[in-house]
């Protein structure tokens, strides 16, 4: 392990945390904008987070040592997560660590966390949401492994940098197998972060919210912890999708500080090509009923499917 | 207990019959897929923590089958690795699950011994009341539901991997179809991820659903013991693989003629197929987690020093909130019910909008037991009914049989 190695580790998990409330407020500008709105600050996420930690925090009477702890290890859940994500780099020391699946495992180590902390309190609207949030999580879990497992048998492995790398080595040709794959990703990504067509992060209709449901009862630093982590987690599936499908830009194994510095423009311009293409998926879609999802995700895990069988069929 | 099965299938499969063709794994595979998610989606609409956990458990049977139909397979096909990786997972989520659902099921009972009461609908809030039970049982929980660093991601991990390998069976059309096996053996997890959360969501957390849980008391002495120790194998089964699978594989060695090569690697480091270049390293995990939690923690406490206010719950401003108002089991099974309804057979009464005294009742059976233990009890009983009156309780008619079978057998033999 190399300086240049451990410096693109600290530097992509800084850029993730630093860059993730960015992409939120890129996002919603370009929602705004698509809809004929006055977009906000794309930095209004990071007021948002100042504000909150700046504040005392209100717990519920009821609430136990569970519901303190949540925020806490979702958060951590979620930079650990972006530390294996070959975001900037795929020459990550912690790449050996987890791989695509111990990721996925990760991201449901934070949902299953969501979802006790909401059901903490006995409130009804929270033990709805984690109820709706665990529904969307399981749904779509298959959809996302086949996801993995198409893009690992391209690569003959499950490791996230090393998928990366080897699809940018290769000679450059069109994979079909992975057209498909990258539209079950996409539906993916849009249910697992509470987004239009599954949920609406801008609801005010407790009756209809998932993720939203399951914050209503913090407050403060804890509030601002799980709007992080929900922002990072964006942020993480939006780059676990770099890595799978254009993993052009980032530095490939263990480059010199050159490339490193080349990637962050790289990286940047990446999430604001994809923030705009989820604002445009976002505005064009309209929001589903809860039990439409179970058609949703399985159309997603059908394009996956497709994608798998259009591989081994054609090799390709 | 039920283990014991499996360690059955393994010695008869692997041991008497020796060298099994690769078709055979297929039976199992189709089987334990079934059983699985039969398992995990009834585990999901069931009321009483027992029956949740016993259903849980037929899940992970029908995941243990899965394993050995793959082994099968590989073996039959001579890709002997591969049959000692598969035998390996299930061999590992044996042990995983002998922990976890021990610990579980010590969980309920201390539970059961404190309250007297195995509805779910009837628990709640019992963090408050038997904090040592519950966090120890989230243990168990966390691990069962197959997050990492805990066991049983270890075992799902490792079963997953050996599906990626199912592609290369040199058989056309079942290359194509096992991968899809290893969406299903995800779909079960993530299910069980969810039961796992009701049973401790419903239990532990919110608030008390009935008065008489006030007096719960918590375990003392021995009764902690006995489950701390559980949660401690599920701890260390899960941080330490390799030395785990370094042990199993003197099994797979002797049931299938190979172990998984782990020489020359690091211990705290799982890379079990050296050419796919995969690693899983649970500690490390661990600590990068627990370090990004701790150094959240201090820098919001240093930084931001804020103090923590205690008020009654907001639920956005409705002020009369009552315990009855949370998820009932069959409340947060009922996505499940709505997602899987062929799978139920369902009665219900649904009050009309007219009626002075509603009531709601919903009673969900298992089409198996009707379809499928109650015939074959009947078939049994039906024979059993036919041949009873050979009993005849006379030690003259006893004889008489004796004599009348070492006649027909001399008859045979001569």
């Amino acid at each position: 392990m190399n300086a240049v190695a451990w410096l693109t580790q600290l530097l992509e998990v800084l850029a993730a945390l630093i860059l993730a409330p960015l992409f939120l407020g890129w996002v919603n500008a370009c929602r705004a904008w698509l809809q004929n709105r006055r977009a906000p600050s794309v930095l209004l996420p990071y007021h948002g987070i100042r504000k909150l930690f700046h504040k005392d925090a209100v717990i519920a009477t009821d609430a136990s040592p569970l519901f303190r702890l949540a925020p806490y290890v979702v958060f951590g859940a979620m930079v650990a997560a972006a530390a294996v994500i070959p975001s900037m780099g795929t020459g990550l020391p912690f790449r050996s660590a987890a791989d695509a699946i111990a990721l996925v495992g990760l991201l449901a180590i934070a949902r299953v966390f969501m979802s006790l902390a909401a059901m903490d309190i006995g409130t009804a609207f929270g033990t709805l949401g984690a109820r709706r949030e665990m529904m969307i999580g399981f749904l779509a879990e298959p959809a996302l492994l086949m996801v993995i497992f198409v893009a690992s048998l391209l690569s003959a492995t499950t490791a996230l940098p090393l998928i990366a790398e080897r699809l940018v080595v290769q000679p450059l040709a069109l994979y079909p197998s992975l057209a498909f794959t990258a539209v079950a990703f996409t539906m993916v990504l849009l249910a697992e972060n509470a987004r239009i067509p599954v949920d609406n992060p801008a609801t005010h209709l407790e009756l209809t919210m998932i993720h939203e449901a399951m914050l209503l009862e913090y407050s403060a630093r804890h509030l601002a912890l799980m709007e992080w982590a929900a922002a990072l987690k964006l942020f993480n599936y939006a780059c676990i999708g770099f890595a799978l499908f254009v993993p052009w830009g980032a530095s490939i194994g263990a480059t010199g500080i050159g490339a490193l510095a080349l990637s962050l423009p790289a990286l940047l311009a990446k999430l604001a090509v994809a923030g705009l293409w989820l604002a445009l998926l976002e505005t064009v879609s309209a929001k589903l009923r809860v039990f439409r999802a179970p058609e949703f995700m399985a159309t997603a895990f059908m394009f996956a499917v497709l994608g798998l069988l259009v591989h081994l069929l054609l090799g390709a | 207990m039920l283990k014991t099965a499996i360690y059955g299938v393994l010695r008869v499969t692997f041991d008497l019959i020796g060298d099994p063709l690769w078709w055979w794994g297929l039976i199992p595979l189709a089987l334990g897929l079934a059983t699985a998610i039969f398992g995990v989606i009834f585990a999901a609409v069931q009321t009483d923590m027992k029956r949740l956990l016993a259903y849980s458990s037929v899940e992970n049977i029908g995941v243990l089958f899965t394993g050995i139909g793959l082994a099968i397979v590989f073996h039959g096909l001579g890709m002997t690795e591969l049959a000692a990786l598969a035998l390996i997972a299930v061999l590992y989520h044996s042990v995983n699950h002998a922990f976890m659902k021990s610990l579980l099921f010590l969980g309920t009972g201390a539970v059961l011994h404190a309250t007297g009461e195995r509805n779910l609908g009837r628990l709640g809030g019992l963090i408050h009341r038997m904090p040592w039970v519950a966090w120890l049982t989230l243990v168990g929980v966390l691990a069962i539901a197959g997050l990492p660093p805990l066991n049983g991601f270890v075992s799902e991990w490792l079963l997953l991997q050996t599906f990626l390998f199912s592609h290369e069976v040199p058989q056309p059309f079942v290359n194509m179809l096992l991968p899809l096996g290893a969406a299903i053996v995800a779909l079960a997890a993530a299910l069980a991820g969810y039961v796992m959360v009701k049973f401790f969501g419903i239990v532990f957390l919110g608030q008390p659903r009935e008065s008489s849980l006030a007096v719960a008391h918590d375990v003392d002495g021995f009764e902690k013991a006995g489950l701390v120790w559980l949660a401690i194998g599920c701890v260390l089964l899960g941080l330490l693989p390799n030395q785990v699978i370094h042990a199993l594989g003197a099994a797979t060695e002797q049931l299938v003629g190979a172990a998984p090569n782990l020489a020359g690697q690091s211990w705290w480091m799982l890379a079990p197929l050296t050419e796919r270049a995969v690693s899983y390293a649970p500690l490390v995990l661990l600590a990068v987690i627990v370090g990004v939690i701790m150094a959240t923690f201090l820098i919001v406490r240093v930084v931001y020093r804020r103090a923590v206010r205690r008020a009654p719950t907001w639920d956005c401003g409705f002020g009369r909130l009552d315990p009855r108002m949370q998820d009932t089991a069959e409340g947060f099974g009922q996505p499940i019910r709505h997602i899987f309804v062929s799978f139920f057979e369902m009665e219900r009464e649904l009050p009309s909008p007219l009626d002075q005294s509603p009531r709601y009742r919903v009673k969900v059976s298992d089409r198996f037991w009707k379809g499928v233990y109650l015939p074959i009890a009947g078939l049994l009983q039906r024979a059993a009914n036919s041949v009873a009156w050979l009993q005849q309780g006379r030690i003259s008619v006893y004889l008489t049989y004796s004599f009348i079978t070492l006649v027909l057998l001399l008859a045979v033999m001569l």
